[in-house]
C-alpha cells in the first residue's frame, strides 16, 4: 500500500540548507557549494525514496544550487573582485534572513507558551442598548442606491493593469475589518475609494451585506439620503440586522 | 461629585470601578479608555489604582491578576492554575501555531505591511495556506494594497496578535539586531574573517550585517 507522508521536519529548501550548514559546521559566509549541493541532493533522494512528498520548491533550490556551482567554476578576473559579485551572495543573504525569522519564530513560540498558561475573561453577552437617536435605520435599498452612485463615480480602469488579483468576499471582509480596527466607523463611500474594478466594487458590497448579516457591521445614516456610516457593533451601538437581506 | 473630604473613599471607588470594567471586558482596556469611562482625574491616577489592585491581589493571595497587554489592561489567571483551567476547557482550546505559521507570523510582524510574494521570498515556500490560517485566527489581516503589478494585498498583524503572545506592544519583541546577534553567539564557527562581500551596502534595507 502506497502512503504519503508530509515531511514536516524541513519546512522548505532554506530550512534544509540551514540544517546541513549546522550539521556540517559550515561557515555560512563561505559555503562550499559543491559539498552542500551534493548533500542537499542526497537528502532529496532519500525523501523521494521514502515516498515523502517533495515540494516543488526543493527542486527549484536544487537547480539554483547547481547554477551557482557552475558559476563558481567560471574563471574570475583577478583584481576585479570588488566589483564582481560572488554567485553565492544572494543565497547567503536569503539564508541569513530566513535564519533570523526562524529565530524570531522560536521566540514567538516561547511567548505563545507562556501566554497559553494564563486565561482571560471571554466574551460576555453585551446588554442591548438604545438606538442612538440621531441616526435612522437603513434598508437594503438605501445601500443599493449608495452602490449605484459609487458605480457612477467609478474611474475608468487603467489600461496598463495586468493580472488583477481576484478578491473574495472573505478577503474583502478582512479589509473592512482592518478599517474598523483603526477607526470605529467608516463612510460607506470610503470603502469604495481608490481604483477598483467593477467586480471588486461588487465584492466589497457583498462583503458589507455579509457583515451586516453576521452582525459584524451596523449601517446607519443621519437622515434619509445622507451619507451612510458603517460601525462596528458593540459599546455605543448595538447589533442590528434590520433592513438587511435575510434579516 | 468632587467630594474633597472623601478623597480616600474616592480612590477606592475608582479602584472598584476599574475592577468592574476589567471584569466585564473580554478584551484589554486601554488606560485612556478607562480614564474616560470612569471620569478619573488622569490616566496616571488610573495606572496607580491598577497598581494598588494588583498589589492587593498579590497580598491577599488571589488566583488572578491584572496584566498589561496589547496596549491595555486585562484580568488573567496566574500561570500556576494553567493545568486546572486547561481541564475545564479540555478540547476547546485552539491548537498551538505550527512552525510554518510562527515563521510567517514573525515575518509579517517584523516587516509589515508585506505582500504574500515578499513573505514567500523570505521563507522560500508557498505561504497561501499558512496565511489563511493566520487570518482566520485573526492574528494577521489584510491592511492594504501594494503598488506592484496587480496591486498585491499587504498583510499586517492585528491587535489580537499582541494579545495572543501577551505583548504590551512591539517593543516587547526582540529587535532584528538582537535576533541576529544570537547567532554569532550560538554558532561562533561562522564568524566571518572578512565582512562578507555585498552584504553591507547593496541590499534593499532589509538586512544588515553587523561588523564587529
Amino acid at each position: 500500500m502506497a502512503y504519503h507522508v508530509r515531511l514536516t521536519q524541513f519546512e522548505g529548501p532554506l530550512d534544509l540548507l540551514l540544517h546541513l550548514i549546522r550539521r556540517d559546521k559550515i561557515n555560512i559566509y563561505d559555503i562550499p557549494i559543491s559539498h552542500i549541493t551534493r548533500e542537499y541532493l542526497a537528502y532529496i533522494e532519500i525523501m523521494q525514496e521514502l515516498e515523502l512528498e517533495v515540494a516543488g520548491e526543493f527542486f527549484v533550490m536544487a537547480a539554483s544550487l547547481m547554477r551557482i556551482k557552475s558559476q563558481m567554476l567560471l574563471p574570475r578576473h583577478e583584481g576585479l573582485d570588488e566589483a564582481e559579485a560572488d554567485p553565492r551572495d544572494e543565497l547567503v543573504k536569503n539564508l541569513l534572513e530566513y535564519r533570523t525569522f526562524k529565530e524570531a519564530a522560536q521566540c514567538f513560540a516561547a511567548k505563545e507558551d507562556d501566554r497559553r498558561r494564563v486565561f482571560t475573561r471571554s466574551a460576555v453577552p453585551l446588554p442591548e442598548e438604545e438606538t442612538p437617536e440621531d441616526t435612522t435605520d437603513i434598508t437594503l435599498f438605501d445601500l443599493l442606491e449608495a452602490l449605484q452612485s459609487v458605480f457612477k463615480n467609478m474611474k475608468a480602469p487603467s489600461l496598463y493593469r495586468i493580472m488583477p488579483e481576484s478578491i473574495t468576499v472573505e478577503q474583502k471582509i478582512e479589509v473592512i475589518r482592518a478599517h474598523l480596527d483603526k477607526r470605529s466607523e467608516v463612510l460607506f463611500t470610503e470603502l469604495f475609494a481608490g481604483e477598483f474594478t467593477k467586480m471588486e466594487l461588487i465584492v466589497t458590497f457583498l462583503a458589507i451585506l455579509e457583515m451586516i448579516k453576521l452582525g459584524q457591521l451596523v449601517a446607519r445614516q443621519l437622515s434619509d439620503g445622507s451619507d451612510i456610516w458603517l460601525y462596528k457593533p458593540g459599546i455605543g451601538s448595538y447589533i442590528e440586522a434590520g433592513g438587511s437581506p435575510n434579516g | 461629585m468632587d467630594n474633597e473630604s472623601g478623597f480616600e473613599r474616592d480612590e477606592s471607588r475608582l479602584e472598584r470601578e476599574i475592577e468592574a470594567l476589567l471584569f466585564a471586558s473580554d478584551a484589554p482596556l486601554a488606560a485612556g479608555k478607562i480614564t474616560a469611562l470612569t471620569g478619573a482625574a488622569s490616566t496616571k491616577q488610573v495606572l496607580s489604582a491598577i497598581g494598588t489592585l494588583t498589589a492587593f491581589y498579590r497580598e491577599s493571595n488571589r488566583s488572578y491578576t491584572i496584566i498589561e497587554v496589547a496596549g491595555g489592561y486585562q484580568f488573567t489567571t496566574l500561570p500556576e492554575f494553567s493545568s486546572l483551567i486547561s481541564r475545564l476547557f479540555k478540547g476547546k482550546k485552539k491548537a498551538k501555531l505550527t512552525q510554518p505559521a510562527l515563521e510567517t507570523l514573525a515575518i509579517v510582524a517584523y516587516k509589515q505591511p508585506i505582500s504574500r510574494m515578499q513573505i514567500e521570498a523570505i521563507r522560500g515556500v508557498n505561504c497561501d495556506g499558512v496565511l489563511a490560517t493566520l487570518i482566520e485566527r485573526d492574528l494577521v489581516s489584510i491592511s492594504g494594497r501594494g503598488d506592484g503589478i496587480g496591486k498585491p494585498f499587504l498583510y499586517s498583524t492585528t491587535k489580537k496578535f499582541l494579545e495572543y503572545l501577551g505583548l504590551k506592544d512591539f517593543r516587547d519583541l526582540p529587535s532584528i539586531e538582537e535576533l541576529e546577534r544570537k547567532f554569532t553567539l550560538d554558532i561562533a564557527v561562522e564568524k566571518p574573517l572578512v565582512p562578507p562581500p555585498g552584504t553591507s551596502s547593496d541590499d534593499n534595507g532589509t538586512y544588515q550585517i553587523k561588523e564587529q
